[in-house]
């Protein structure tokens, strides 16, 4: 056994995958895939200072997608013993007949596997000692305590919470590809609500990352929840209209994700896209590059291939602004007439950045000038087929680059292709949340929504 | 019949596949609860099927079979759990192992009393009895969405793309607790969603719609399918031709349905029990308060027939019911789990549920709606002079902290002078929930629930609910456009 998380070996993972496929092949199917995962963690949950939740998680599952003649069925199932797998193969298959065929349906190209491209460093044991995670959440308790309360202000609940797990994926094709991938994860958080006069708001901050190493410390993540908590209380809307807007690295990640969201294949070949069609073009404003790292180490979303064995690839997604390409699978890729990027699994890494540097907060902040700071978004969405953008948010009113009243019950709404022009700076203040990886980002115009 | 029905499929299963009876379960429960004030095991078996229609071919379907055990002991406010979906006697022994461990965090231990399990009978006759997977037949299911894929192209002639996905679900739940309870559920879902994308001299439009409940394939009627087809295309169309919201603060109508998506946020959040008893909801200290008109009353009921938010039992093993959460204007009731209802000295009220066994059960809604109300919807709308018209929300979220909410429209429309007239994109309705809900002006009596789809999200747990409302006037609405 790999760690009291995994209770399945290596050996018995591939054997049930293999076995799967083999089945899979003998039942009529000309091409299949099974990967199997096991896995679990512990995680542990404070409420001011007692322990409230500890949990114990133990996972396993096994899917098997069968292809024939452009027909394809797949099935998962959560044991593995030997009557489990044959039903799954039984359903796979009876799926895969009545399914109707599209010639793009197949495994990955056999030139595309990524038999031997180097794993990125993924796993640290992520350790089962209740009674130490207990003792680290008591420390982050204590963080948030130390943190200095601004007079007439109480700290009237505090939540910390650990999560620490670890998964092994074994991945077998009738290709004959055959690998398998161990990784952790850590997280901490801890939330905080701030009273005064009668009212009360809330805020978190978290930290996640593969290694304990790279996680934020207890009193940064108690200072930036506390701060965050205490400074909204008392917000207020603001008028209506037009203006420069910040994002904090938090809520910056959101445009990343709608500009990944318009890049992925699915969206592209239904157009359901604002950037339809758009690889080559210049989208964002001339000085922005957003680059994909698959074999980062130690990146969350860091891996030697995807869902299909295909590696990515270190890449310029805008390079000065300029699309350079789309986050594809094989059956996308078949569909736009284009070759898989390897991103079956979704996108790896990516990092925001500007050739412009803008600076840290407090530099953002005077870019802004005399604007709104965002630093939560609470609601809304973007329309991905016409790119409008539309959130209800919280934050700060800025003047002349200093921070002034707090601002909520607002909303910010654009479009998204004039949005991505008007960056005009994105700050060295980077923070990682998952694989998005941003500094603020300062846009010139946008029009929010307060009182009239 | 010997047992009742619900109990014969968890033997069949959940007990017999993994040489569990009584006896076993009886002698787990008293390992789990060893130092705790009360302990609960959730076992949880399903089947599930899916087809999706993509590019216009039925050509991908999957099929999914799970099982898992959560395992919880209780102590004081201190909970401990573990989950596996390792269902032999000597995976569950060590389950009960670790949470013994992770309750002795809290403190010392005292002995469990061992635990007698009485079956009890729950033919509550809310859903099927069927189980929705049980034909072979996967021609009906292709069929289907080829219909959808024909229905939506011939509707609009600028309809592009037609992607639509068709899942059917049975999950069997049963529950053994330390008091002795043991109690089953069999619970069918299926669902049609359907969305389209419309494309005219280069301007792209979107909707979506969709459909479900607590059925089998034989709950999509022709009619229910066509109608899902025609909302999903009549959104898209309306928003190829809507021009940007204006802003500001004006009366808003919402029409009937899933628009009630409102007083789930603004109202029920801020009403789960444990929101309270941490002392983080804005209606924490408000109860028997006069909060809004008289003509409206809220209600949780988990005891509707057929509908996804409905509970036969809950997921700790309490009959779902109805609760008045607001009646006539005055807060009046809140929603319990057993650990919340339990530290707060109340009762249970049907409302515990989880995402699945690897999840703590929680306070949450089941099926939340306002009651209708006297007006004639047309006069409703001809009332106001100058506002927005929503028949359809597409979501919402609230901070039930500060009671400030946020909901975005995807069909919309302005009013003026009385009358329904340019459809506008892009309204979000921002607020606070107590006070929007003083200004509720017209209550309609066109009562609807949502067409089934709708789910909602809390601590990370996702769960179907029913949400629902007849045509209704809110006054002084922040409504933020984009010009």
């Amino acid at each position: 056994m790999i760690s009291a998380y995994i209770s399945d070996s290596e050996a018995d993972l591939r054997a049930a995958s293999q076995q799967a496929v083999e089945l899979a092949l003998c039942a009529g199917g000309k091409q299949a895939s099974a990967s199997a995962v096991s896995g679990g963690g512990l995680q542990l949950g404070l409420r001011d200072g007692r322990l409230e939740t500890a949990v114990r998680s133990g996972h396993r599952s096994l899917n098997l997608t069968v292809f024939k003649d452009g027909r394809v069925g797949s099935a998962s199932t959560t044991t593995l013993d030997a009557e489990a797998i044959k039903r799954l193969v039984q359903e796979a298959v009876s799926i895969m007949q009545w399914a109707q065929p599209d010639a793009d349906n197949g495994l990955a190209d056999a030139a595309d596997l990524a038999h031997d491209v180097p794993q990125p460093l993924r796993y640290e044991p992520a350790g089962d000692d209740a009674a130490a995670m207990a003792e680290e959440a008591s420390g982050m308790e204590r963080a948030l305590h130390a943190v200095e309360m601004p007079a007439g202000t109480e700290l009237r609940t505090s939540e910390v919470g650990l999560n620490c797990s670890e998964a092994l994926s074994v991945m077998v094709t009738s290709s004959g590809f055959c690998r398998a991938t161990l990784a952790s994860t850590q997280a901490r958080w801890c939330s905080a609500l701030a009273a005064r006069d009668g009212a009360m708001a809330r805020d978190y901050a978290q930290s996640m990352a593969c290694r304990r190493s790279d996680l934020r410390p207890a009193a940064w993540l108690a200072e930036w929840a506390l701060r965050g908590a205490t400074g909204q209380l008392g917000a207020r809307t603001v008028p209506s209209g037009t203006g420069p807007v910040l994002f904090s690295p938090r809520t910056a990640q959101v445009l990343i994700e709608d500009l990944v969201g318009a890049l992925m294949g699915a969206a592209q070949y239904r157009r359901a896209s604002f950037l339809a069609g758009a690889l080559g073009e210049q989208v964002a404003a001339d000085h922005i590059d957003l680059i994909e790292d698959p074999f980062e180490p130690w990146g969350l979303a860091s891996g030697a291939y995807d869902a299909e064995g295909v590696a990515g690839s270190r890449r310029p997604i805008l390079d000065a602004g300029v699309v350079g390409g789309y986050f594809l699978n094989s059956l996308n890729a078949r569909r736009l007439g284009m070759r898989t990027t390897g991103n079956a699994s979704g996108p790896y890494n990516l990092t925001l950045s500007s050739r412009r540097p803008g600076g840290d907060g407090l530099a953002m902040r005077r870019h802004l000038g005399t604007g709104l700071l965002v630093t939560a978004i609470t609601g809304g969405r973007t329309d991905p087929a016409t790119g409008h953008w539309n959130r209800a948010v919280e934050g700060y009113w800025v003047e002349d680059g200093v921070p002034g009243f707090p601002v909520a019950g607002i909303t910010l709404s654009g479009d998204m292709r004039t949005m991505l022009r008007g960056i005009t700076h994105v700050g060295d203040d980077v923070e990682r949340f998952g694989a998005f990886r941003t500094g603020s980002i300062l846009v010139d115009a946008m029009h929010i929504g307060g009182r009239a | 019949m010997n047992n009742p029905p619900n109990m014969d499929w968890a033997r069949r299963l959940i007990l017999h596949p993994n040489q569990l009876d009584e006896v076993e379960l009886s002698r787990a429960l008293e390992q789990l609860a060893a130092g705790a004030d009360f302990a609960d095991m959730f076992f949880e078996s399903t089947k599930s099927r899916e087809w999706r229609l993509d590019n216009g071919k039925v050509s991908a379907g999957s099929f999914s079979i799970g099982q898992g055990l959560g395992s919880r002991a209780v102590r004081g406010d201190q909970v401990s759990f573990a989950h596996t979906s390792d269902l032999r006697p000597e995976a569950i022994r060590s389950a009960h192992r670790t949470v013994q461990a992770l309750t002795r965090l809290g403190g010392g231990a005292v002995a469990a009393p061992s635990v007698p399990l009485v079956p009890q009978l729950t033919d509550h006759g809310l859903y099927s009895r069927k189980d929705p997977l049980a034909s072979a037949n996967l021609l009906s299911w292709v069929q289907l969405l080829e219909k959808v894929d024909m229905q939506a192209r011939a509707a609009h002639p600028a309809v592009r793309q037609v992607n639509a996905s068709l899942s059917s679900a049975h999950r069997v739940v049963l529950i053994a607790n330390t008091d002795g309870q043991l109690v089953a559920d069999a619970r069918p879902v299926t669902r049609l969603f359907i969305h389209v994308v419309l494309e005219r001299a280069g301007t792209r439009a979107q909707g979506s719609a969709g459909v479900g409940g607590r059925y089998g394939l034989e709950g999509l009627t022709d009619e229910a399918v066509a109608s899902v087809v025609s909302q999903a295309v009549r959104v898209a169309t309306v928003n190829l031709d809507a021009r940007p919201a204006p802003g500001g603060v004006m009366p808003v109508v919402l029409g009937p349905g899933y628009a009630g998506v409102l007083f789930h946020e603004a109202v029920g959040h801020g009403l789960e029990g444990d929101h309270h008893r941490k002392g983080l909801s804005v209606f924490a200290c408000r109860m028997g308060e006069r909060i809004a008109p008289e003509m409206v009353t809220v209600l949780d009921d988990g005891s509707l027939p057929g509908r996804l938010g409905s509970v036969g039992v809950d997921d700790e093993g309490a009959p779902g019911q109805r609760t008045a959460l607001i009646e006539n204007g005055v807060l009046t009731g809140l929603m319990q789990d057993r650990l919340n209802a339990r530290l707060m000295d109340m009762t249970p009220t049907g409302n515990a549920r989880r995402q699945s066994y690897a999840h703590l059960p929680m306070p949450r809604m089941t099926n939340t709606f306002l009651l209708a109300g006297q007006e004639d919807p047309t006069d409703i709308v001809a009332s106001v002079a100058r506002g927005i018209y929503a028949p359809r929300m597409g979501g919402g979220q609230v901070d039930i902290t500060s009671g400030r909410f946020n909901f975005t429209a995807v069909e919309a429309y302005l009013i003026e002078d009385g009358k329904i007239t340019a459809p506008v994109k892009g309204v979000t309705l921002v607020g606070v929930g107590h006070e929007a809900l003083r200004h509720i002006r017209a209550v309609g009596h066109d009562w609807a629930l949502d067409e089934g789809i709708a789910t909602c999200g809390k601590a990370g747990q996702t769960v179907s609910v029913s949400v629902g409302q007849p045509t209704l006037r809110i006054d002084e609405m922040v409504v933020s456009g984009s010009v």
